[in-house]
């Protein structure tokens, strides 16, 4: 791999990651993330959902008319999402049944079109595919690593097996209601954001 | 880029709608069976759940495979679930081909409801709706009625198991919502769902389901109240008015009653 896509692939975690420094696609790791089994089904739906987009996009970027050019992406990514939900509806169906109307809602997702605008257009497809991947492994990350902290102290338990047995089944931990309200999604976050910027002060904006 | 015609423009428009909708139609068709036969498979999973014929593990929870599927739902079984109907009104049992066969023909049809009637803030109310009769070595041993309202954010699906004379709550569990996970969503918690057995539903003839902010008051452990669900206030509620209503004269009430006059 060269040393270009070795950068389009793995920017998008730490350097250039869409949620923490992008701050993109809030709105999905608010809402699946108090749980890790739904968070990471909803990060592959959205990096192959991405990763398709942004190939298909790319591939037709020198045919599209520039004065529809949103409405023609919107249009390949809404007909990917439907797919990608009808395929969770047929194979995983629990799942699919927890993630109900936010799998419907990564087409409203910014990162995907905002990658399919910024950087499909203009480049090939192949380095398109690795973007999309890079840009979903990135959000993927955050959704994981927040859903880590929400579900193993809102819940005490990660992937449904318990760890800490709560109060009211007899143990010993009260669980963090706050944990699994939006909000503390938010905080998280935050916090993601002040760590990775104290790691990579170049992401420091200037006042 | 260069400007392109209108033409051009209407062609390359209309194109990638054709492309787009093959595929989200050919991904539908060839997915569909599967998802009906999903959809199925975990309704039945759910009678299954509060029908009593499958006990719980050593956690509590009662896992159901889709071989119980198979095996309960067999006819003739000895230990067996059936599907049945109820018209809601007279609160007749009704036979399955004739109740199946006047919803397929009038699909759709159903009855407003006055806003005070309508207390599960259910959308329509139909003419017959599903009861599950479950067998016990031939013998009736419970009867699973099939109710719905509103919550906080979503409409609840679930099933209300019921004593063969339809004086006690055997199970409640409820198979579609979109309640908060932690807070409404506990209405899936196995602890939750067992409060509910033992409870009484009605009181002379009226449903008397109670869900109390809180803790219920201890004593009395069959009255029809139930502790709420912390952080679930309204939500709780929903429960507690879904199961008044579908209890109740407007819901499977005539049928119920029937029943309990014929033991």
């Amino acid at each position: 791999m060269s040393q270009n896509s070795k950068e389009v692939l793995l920017d998008p975690l730490f350097n250039n990651n869409p949620i923490a420094l992008q701050v993109l696609g809030i709105c999905s790791a608010l809402a699946v993330t108090t749980k890790m089994e739904t968070a990471l089904v909803m990060s592959i739906a959205l990096t192959a959902v991405l990763t398709c987009s942004n190939v298909a996009v790319s591939l037709i970027r020198q045919y599209i008319p520039a004065s529809i050019r949103i409405i023609v992406q919107l249009t390949i990514i809404a007909s990917l999402v439907i797919i990608t939900d009808q395929i969770l509806k047929a194979f995983l169906f629990d799942i699919s049944k927890q993630l109900s109307v936010f799998v419907g809602l990564i087409i409203t997702n910014c990162i995907v079109m905002g990658r399919a605008e910024a950087f499909a257009m203009q480049n090939t497809p192949s380095m398109s595919a690795l973007d999309g991947l890079g840009n979903g492994l990135g959000y993927s990350l955050v959704l994981v690593l927040v859903a880590f902290f929400r579900e193993l102290f809102g819940s005490g338990s990660l992937f449904g097996v318990q760890l800490f047995s709560k109060v009211t089944e007899g143990g010993w931990y009260t669980p963090n209601g706050l944990m699994l309200l939006s909000p503390s999604a938010f905080f998280l976050i935050g916090l993601g954001i002040w760590a990775l910027r104290t790691w990579k002060t170049d992401q420091i904006e200037e006042n | 880029m260069a400007q392109r015609s209108n033409g051009y423009i209407l062609g390359f428009a209309t194109a990638v709608c054709v492309v787009c909708s093959v595929f989200v139609s050919g991904a539908a068709l060839s997915l569909k069976d599967k998802q009906v036969a999903n959809a199925e498979l975990d309704l039945k999973k759910n009678v299954i759940s509060v029908s009593g014929l499958k006990s719980a593990g050593d956690d509590g929870q009662i896992v159901v495979t889709p071989e119980d599927v198979d095996t309960f739902f067999k006819e003739g079984a000895p230990d067996r679930v059936e599907l049945g109907y109820v018209e809601l009104k007279s609160g007749a049992a009704t036979e399955r081909d004739i109740a199946e066969k006047y919803i397929n023909a009038n699909k759709g049809e159903c009855e407003d409801l006055s806003k005070k009637d309508n207390i599960a803030k259910i959308s329509c109310l139909p003419k017959y709706r599903q009861v599950f009769t479950v067998y016990k070595n031939n013998a009736v041993d419970r009867i699973i009625l099939n109710v719905e309202g509103k919550g906080l954010w979503s409409t609840l699906y679930g099933f209300l198991a019921l004593s063969k004379d339809g004086a006690t709550i055997n199970g409640l569990t409820f198979y579609k919502h979109g309640e908060t996970p932690g807070l409404g969503g506990e209405v899936d918690n196995p602890k939750w769902k067992k409060l509910w057995v033992g409870e009484q539903a009605y009181n002379a003839g009226q449903p008397q389901i109670e869900v109390v902010k809180g803790v219920a008051p201890v004593g009395d452990s069959s009255d029809g109240k139930v502790d709420g669900l912390s952080g679930a206030t309204l939500t709780a509620n929903g429960v507690e008015s879904l199961l008044n209503f579908w209890l109740g004269p407007q819901g499977y009430g005539p049928y119920v009653q029937s029943l309990s006059k014929g033991s």
